[in-house]
């Protein structure tokens, strides 16, 4: 059995399904994020883990043990399952100092004095806040009673840590330094981590797992390469990274399938589900098309791959890269990176080739 | 939601428990009883109220009392904090201290004050008397219109303040916006300011106007003399009447009059807000433009001046000349004031008697509110009970409705010996506690569960999840967020408490007498110097408490600062 284990998980608020058979192991040290938009139904699923909300059917277990389970009517309270959590809103203790506020779980366990000092000295320490112990929270800034909030929450060792947005109310500056350090947190005390996030940047560079959600349920469950690279639909393409989609006539050829769109001719990496012949949907990242100029591309040095005729829309620059729009046949609109040399206007006729491209399913809308 | 008979459940159950006990049930069972005789169901009480002329006329009385007092306060009311917040008057700070006073006194001692000003042989007739060498009095206070005086002197504080936040959220721009379409300032007010003020107004008005038909305190000072009674003076009459049978069911069916003409204030003052709530956007922080009085703006001032000190301070001055002085009537020359009415009036064993019994009814009740009210609270805001709305009103209503009315249904429902135990509340000292803690127990649930609501719930989760109990939870994070409202409560009711008369002048027995019962009797049996050295001690305890509560609230200020708050 794994470390973690949801099982059939739902929940519904009068009717209204907002986790639905929701089955999900964690390894232990895992760091695993819940990804998904806003109302899909992390923080309710983070909730029924830490034990707030009381699910409407399933079980959940942790290391063997159940915390919840419908059938043997099992509710572990909050308390007891000694899990540590880091809020949205921080919910550190106006009342109480740093100091306070961390040996605050400690204190609930009956530690020795000698050692609630050692081990909120060492918990101070691996969240860089020495030296502001005896602060009240109203004296330090937002990012300080965060660190405070991740040290109360890690100090008594749990088994398993809960982070529900940790990061949304910092400015992006300091987020990217933040999810540095809990990264650097969690490989060094070695703690198994379910991260809730609606940012798919912060998720990417801190899992080892994302589990993709979408109105309560499931979608996608990998690494963020595995996710990336094979997304299972438009929408986890489109959730992780950009992502273009065309329709198109299915034809296998040998290991790669062959995508052939009325004018143009496609190798693509992974079909599924496509079906010899068949209608499909496939879909391919801004960065695998390369835009050729009309003139270069009438001067005839093509690589083999058949072109997309289409017009230059909009332009946006990012620094490392350039961002095109790119209409073709005045229906569809695709994005392209490119570098910044070499630039090219709206209005521009270009052809663009895609030199890597997957099979989805349907887009569902 | 499941439900779990857990400790936590229990807790919330049994205070429900309670609040079905001494709130729901006296109220349900007053209704009943004023519809029931031995026969079954009959409207036989009605008829008979009806039928007796004297009802009748505490019926209109009521009405002409308290209408006109409305009017009166409103007029003073808003033109003052008209006066004050929107033109260039000098010395509107100390104006609204001024005008305020009255808030802070218990409206019997003030009827006292007035009393002892404006009787017929009184400081201001006296006064009046010698310079003008007349024998008549300048003004009777006894009787409709110095009813009316009093209370609107006593209210126009109250539609003040409602009136005078409404013109601070008033934009200016709005009004300026209609002086560039071309409208005169005539017309702007007309067109503009008033409709906009206007619910505001007529909440006020209404809450005033309840407030007047509950009082007791006034009419009972100022009619009694004269045999002028409004409904809540005749409920006390009507069950001071030992020798008729029905004086019980008499005196519910007026009060189910009295509860009809509250409710039915109530439920248009709900109207008058539900309709005509106009959110303002960004309501204005900056300067308001104040309207230019020019040269008449000093005159204006010192008239404002004069009539609010005649109306908050003068009569407070008076009754403290009358506790100094050796015999009533003497003129108030240096030679003829003394202390020995405060050492004297202590010195009663009945006043010693009565202190007693008030201190601990006050302690005591203030204590059992807090702990009740503040577990109401938790249930108002922090669970999502389906039974949260009807709690809500169940501890709403004692407060909202006249105390005579809560009085009286403590009566009816206590005078019963109690199921199980075999004893009968009535004519205990315990029927007051009863009956306070039902009627204020509306202070405790407001002022924690406001507090509650400004505390993010995350706070407790995070100390659950640190592995608290609930109950840990609650005792380290909860209570010390909003203790300063748990202390803040505790002085409202003790204060509200200690000098309250209404439901104590009904429920007293022989033994327990509260100090403001004898106040009442010590007036009404004409030892003015002991009643007033014995207000004068009430009014000192009562504006420490006020003094008290702001002093809490400033130094929890200052201690505790902003949490972080996120709205859910
Ligand atoms: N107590 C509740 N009663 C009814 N509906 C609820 C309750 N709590 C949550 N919901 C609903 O459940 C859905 C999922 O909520 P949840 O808070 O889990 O979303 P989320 O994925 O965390 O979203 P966000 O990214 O905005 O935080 C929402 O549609 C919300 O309206
Ligand atoms: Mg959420």
């Amino acid at each position: 059995m794994a470390y973690v284990e949801l099982r059939n998980i739902s929940k519904w608020y009068q009717g209204n399904t907002v986790v639905h058979d929701v089955n999900l192991k964690i390894e232990q040290g895992e760091f695993v994020s819940l990804l998904g938009p806003s109302g899909c139904g992390k923080t309710t699923t983070l909730r029924m883990l830490a034990g707030f909300v009381e699910p409407t059917a399933g079980e959940i277990y942790m290391q063997d043990k159940p915390l919840y389970s419908k059938i043997q009517g099992i509710n572990i309270p909050p308390e007891k399952r000694h899990i540590g959590m880091v809020f949205q809103s921080y919910a550190v203790w106006p009342h109480m100092t740093v100091f306070e506020n961390i040996a605050y779980p400690l204190k609930l366990r009956k530690t020795h004095k000698n050692e609630i000092s050692a081990k909120v000295s060492e918990g101070i320490e691996l969240v860089n806040l020495t030296g502001l112990e005896k602060r009240y929270p109203s004296e330090l800034s937002g990012g300080q009673q965060q660190r405070v909030a991740i040290a109360r929450a890690v100090v008594m060792k749990p088994a398993l840590l809960l982070l529900d947005e940790p990061l949304s109310s910092l400015d992006a500056k300091l987020r990217e330094k933040m999810y540095q350090e809990i990264n650097a947190i969690w490989r060094r005390t070695g703690i198994t981590v379910v991260y809730v996030t609606h940012d798919q940047k912060e998720a990417m560079a801190l899992s080892d797992t994302i589990v993709l959600m979408k109105h309560g349920e499931i979608i996608q469950r990998g690494s963020p390469c595995d996710i990336y690279e094979r997304p299972a639909n438009y929408f986890c393409a489109d959730f992780i990274g950009k992502a273009n989609i065309l329709q198109g006539i299915a034809t296998v050829r040998g290991d790669s399938g062959i995508m052939i769109s009325k004018d143009m001719f496609l190798p693509v990496e992974y079909i599924k589900e496509a079906e010899e012949g068949r209608n499909a949907t496939f879909l391919f990242r801004p960065e695998h098309v390369r835009i050729i100029p009309e003139q270069v591309w009438n001067n005839g040095c093509h690589t083999g791959y058949s072109g997309l005729a289409g017009t230059i829309t909009y332009r946006s620059y990012f620094g490392s890269y350039m961002e095109y729009g790119i209409n073709i046949n005045y229906k569809t609109e695709i994005r392209a990176e490119s570098n910044t040399q070499n630039l090219l206007e709206p209005g521009d006729k270009v052809f663009i080739t895609i030199h890597k491209a997957i099979t989805v399913q349907e887009r569902e809308d | 939601m499941k439900f779990r008979l857990t400790a936590r459940t229990m807790l919330f159950l049994l205070v429900i428990l309670l609040v079905l006990v001494i709130d729901v049930y006296p109220m349900l069972n007053m209704l009943l009883k004023s519809v029931q005789s031995t026969q079954g169901l009959t409207f036989q009480h009605f008829i008979d109220v009806f039928r007796d002329s004297r009802n009748i006329e505490a019926i209109a009385n009521t009405f002409v009392v308290a209408s006109s007092a409305t009017c009166l306060s409103l007029i003073l009311g808003t033109g003052l904090a008209y006066l004050t917040n929107l033109t260039d008057m000098p010395g509107h700070r100390f104006l609204r201290v001024l005008s305020v006073i009255p808030l802070f006194t218990p409206p019997f001692i003030y009827a006292m004050a007035w009393q002892q000003l404006f009787n017929p042989a009184g400081y201001a007739n006296k006064l009046y008397m010698v310079m003008f060498s007349t024998r008549e009095p300048l003004f009777n206070i006894y009787g409709p219109a110095g009813i009316i005086l009093v209370m609107s002197a006593g209210s126009f504080a109250t539609v003040f303040l409602i009136t005078e936040g409404a013109f601070r959220q008033m934009d200016s721009a709005l009004e300026e916006a209609g002086m560039a379409c071309g409208a005169t300032p005539m017309r702007v007010l007309k067109d503009i300011t008033i409709p906009i003020m206007l619910p505001n107004i007529l909440a006020a008005a209404i809450v005033v106007f309840i407030t007047e038909i509950s009082n007791f305190g006034i009419p009972a000072i100022l009619g009694f003399q004269v045999s002028y009674y409004v409904l809540t003076t005749r409920i006390y009459e009507v069950l001071n009447e030992f020798y008729r049978e029905d004086s019980f069911e008499a005196a519910s069916a007026m009060s189910i009059i009295l509860l009809v003409l509250a409710l039915l204030s109530l439920w248009l003052k709900d109207r008058a807000i539900k309709q005509g709530r106009y959110e303002i956007a960004g309501a204005t922080m900056g300067q308001q433009a104040r309207v230019k009085l020019g040269i008449i703006k000093f005159p204006i001032s010192i008239f404002v001046t004069i009539l609010l000190l005649i109306s908050s301070v003068v009569p407070l001055i008076a009754i403290g000349l009358t506790s100094l002085i050796k015999a009533y009537g003497l003129s108030p020359h240096f030679s003829n004031l003394t202390l020995a009415n405060f050492t004297g009036v202590i010195g009663l064993s009945l006043v010693k008697k009565a202190f007693a019994n008030s201190l601990g009814l006050s302690v005591a009740s203030a204590t059992i509110a807090v702990v009740i009210g503040t577990i109401i609270a938790y249930i108002l805001t922090r669970t999502n009970w389906k039974i949260r709305r009807w709690l809500d009103i169940a501890v709403a209503t004692p407060y909202a409705l006249p105390g005579t009315i809560v009085a009286l249904a403590m009566i009816l429902a206590f005078s019963r010996p109690l199921p199980l135990l075999g004893i009968s509340l009535y004519n205990t000292f315990w029927i007051i506690l009863v009956a306070y803690i039902a009627r204020y127990l509306f202070f405790v649930v407001r002022t924690v569960s406001a507090a509650i609501m400004q505390v993010n719930p995350d706070l407790e989760e995070a100390a659950r999840i640190s592995g608290a109990t609930w109950y840990k939870s609650i005792r380290d994070v909860l209570l010390p967020q909003v203790r300063k409202s748990l202390i803040s409560s505790w002085i409202l009711v003790f204060s509200h408490t200690i000098s309250e008369l209404t439901l104590s002048i009904l429920l007293w027995s022989a033994g327990n007498e509260t100090i403001a019962v004898a106040v009442f009797n010590l007036q009404e049996t004409g030892n003015l110097t002991s009643s007033s050295a014995l207000a004068m001690i009430l009014l000192l305890v009562s504006l420490g408490g006020y003094l008290l509560i702001e002093y809490v609230n400033q130094v929890n200020q200052l201690k505790t600062g902003q949490s972080i708050r996120i709205e859910r």
